[in-house]
């Protein structure tokens, strides 16, 4: 009897979570789903813990160098600066401090006074101690992470934070934003110390008309799609959001492929090897292999552990002029 | 036995609960339009009678504008569209999907979550929308303004979408096959704008969920009135004390004159 009844009890639990499957903040597991690649930590929400040290490496990484391995990996549509094309560029509080940190992602969306509703008592189910406003996806923000929300480019009225959700953000996630949006106090958010944000307008108005819809759903900044716990590399000529499980390939193809532009300057300038057509005349011999090699060797101060670099050469072994592959075709398998 | 059968029914529960779906589920569309208090189709969206459908096409955009803005509806109107066939007015029950610009990781979980709720795996997954459309419907989508490489359809699927629902399409996006689209008799396309080019890059990420066209939040089952001048979407709940107010204001309209 007791059974009958616990069984009862747990097909009603389930069926009011079936029926309530659409999220405001979206749970561990779906974010889990998103990101199925990700083998590494997770925080309590779900997010991938990129590591510190990878994400301060990625400041280095330049954005040309972050969008080739992006686009090896199948990944075609991960920046964003709206030159060329939108309204309204990039503003940026600091434009000379690049930003790198984990992405929470909120959606906004025009208000409507039935959404509203549903968003406000799925809230409540969801245990949110308070109303579902503009704070709500800053008071979850922790040490590491960017504050990025699609406000779909609404300017006047649209104004995410003024200068005090400005100073929540810089305590909360110690990095800054990136907005599909405007915000408001731009003299006071630029006040702010050890913070940084990318936006779309600056303006007087309050944030009028539009309501929070989601909170680390996926979301789309101008091209880019971006999930909860993308690495944001942020810099003065766009954002880019990287995949988690992309970032420490990413990074250190970043770093290789820095160095081995460093040596060539290098090696264009004193002259050792004639340069000609983007390329040193004869190709890359194996007299200019070893001089690399052995540059590599002596370099002072390595963004990256000796290790790692060491391990990477292995396995990507520049092809020498002269000596390359033929291609064998392969045999067909039965 | 029984515990393996507990443990089942609980890993089901659990899988139900993690999967954020591509089709929103009826409670989940019940739930967004639970003001709404008269007939549902299956898919659980409000179903309003064909002839307030029709009565609403006399309405003016004025008429429903000032019913919605006093009701606290206030970014419901549209503007700035293209429209394949101007001149005509077309009202309907909508059906939503969004597009995202595509990314491998989200694509395959939603080809996955999309196989799950038993949609079809033969070409494109951009015509999942376009498979569950039903007399009546508008298809309602959000390709975010995309022109090239955003053609949502072209004129296969134009008829397509005309033979099941006897209506066109609203798109935040574009469509291909203008020309041949405009002969497809009945059929309309309020749009962004139109290109020769194939869709690429973009994955549908939900249908029937909240989405935004422009200025507006559009809901699964929301009723829309479109001609030359708008679009506007009304919430079911309100659309048969919108359609009489509009009316009585039309013969007050006509009495004064």
């Amino acid at each position: 009897m007791k059974k009958k009844i616990l069984v009862i009890i747990l097909f009603y639990f389930c069926i009011g979570n079936i029926s309530i499957a659409q999220s405001v903040t979206w749970p561990k597991e779906s974010i889990i789903a998103l990101t199925p690649e990700w083998k590494g930590e997770r925080f309590a929400d779900g997010r991938p813990k990129i590591p510190d040290e990878l994400l301060e490496r990625l400041k280095g990484v330049s954005m040309e160098e972050a969008w080739a391995a992006l686009r090896n990996a199948g990944y075609q549509n991960q920046f964003e600066n709206f030159n060329g094309y939108a309204e309204n560029p990039w503003i940026i509080l600091h434009p000379d401090e690049p930003m790198t940190g984990r992405a929470v992602t909120a959606q906004y969306i025009p208000l409507r006074p039935d959404l509203q509703n549903y968003v406000q008592d799925q809230g409540k189910k969801e245990k949110n101690p308070l109303k579902i406003t503009n704070s709500s996806p800053i008071n979850i923000l922790q040490d590491g992470d960017v504050y990025v929300a699609d406000g779909y480019n609404k300017i006047i009225d649209g104004t995410l934070i003024g200068d005090n959700l400005g100073n929540a953000i810089a305590a909360g996630s110690k990095r800054g934003f990136i907005f599909n949006a405007s915000i408001r106090d731009m003299e006071g958010n630029l006040k702010i110390k050890g913070y940084n944000g990318w936006f779309r307008g600056s303006d007087p108005s309050a944030i009028s008309q539009m309501m929070l819809s989601t909170i680390n759903a996926p979301i789309r900044i101008g091209r880019a799609t971006v999930l909860p716990g993308d690495a944001v590399l942020a810099k003065n000529t766009g954002v880019m959001f990287i995949p988690a499980f992309l970032v420490s390939d990413l990074v250190l193809s970043g770093e290789y492929t820095h160095l081995l532009d460093q040596f060539t300057f290098e090696r264009i300038k004193d002259k050792k090897y004639e340069y000609k057509n983007e390329g040193f005349v004869g190709g890359w011999t194996e007299v200019i292999n070893n001089d690399f090699l052995n540059w590599l060797k002596n370099y002072p101060t390595l963004p990256m552990p000796r290790k790692d670099l060491d391990e990477y050469v292995k396995a990507h072994p520049h092809s020498i002029a002269g000596q390359e592959k033929e291609e064998v075709p392969q045999k067909k398998k039965n | 036995m029984k515990i393996a059968g507990l443990s089942l029914c609980f890993m089901f529960c659990f899988a139900a609960v993690n999967a954020q779906r591509v089709g929103s589920t009826p409670e989940y569309i019940k739930a967004l339009t639970s003001r709404y208090q008269g007939e549902r189709s299956a898919d659980g969206r409000p179903k309003i009678s064909d002839d307030l459908v029709d009565r609403l096409k006399n309405c003016t955009l004025e008429q429903i504008w000032g019913y919605l803005y006093r009701k606290g509806f206030h970014n419901q109107v549209e503007k700035n569209w293209k429209i394949l066939k101007p001149g005509e007015t077309m009202v309907g029950r909508v059906v939503t999907a969004q597009f995202m610009p595509a990314r491998p990781d989200l694509d395959s979980l939603v080809k996955a979550q999309g196989k799950e709720e038993g949609r079809s795996q033969h070409g494109g997954i951009n015509i999942w929308p376009i498979d569950i459309l039903t007399k009546g419907d508008i298809y309602v989508a959000d390709g975010y303004g995309k022109v090239k490489d955003g053609t949502l359809i072209g004129s296969s699927l134009g008829n397509a979408i005309y033979g099941k629902t006897g209506n066109g399409v609203i798109f935040n996006g574009s469509i291909r096959d203008m020309q041949e689209l405009k002969d497809t008799k009945g059929f309309n396309a309020w749009i962004k704008g139109d290109d020769p080019s194939y869709i690429k890059d973009m994955t549908p990420t939900s249908i029937n969920a909240p989405i935004r066209i422009g200025e507006v939040t559009v809901f699964p089952g929301d009723l829309v009135f479109a001609n030359d001048y708008g679009v506007v979407f009304v919430p079911a709940y309100l659309a048969e004390p919108l359609v009489v107010a509009s009316e009585m204001t039309g013969l007050r309209d006509e009495f004064e004159r």
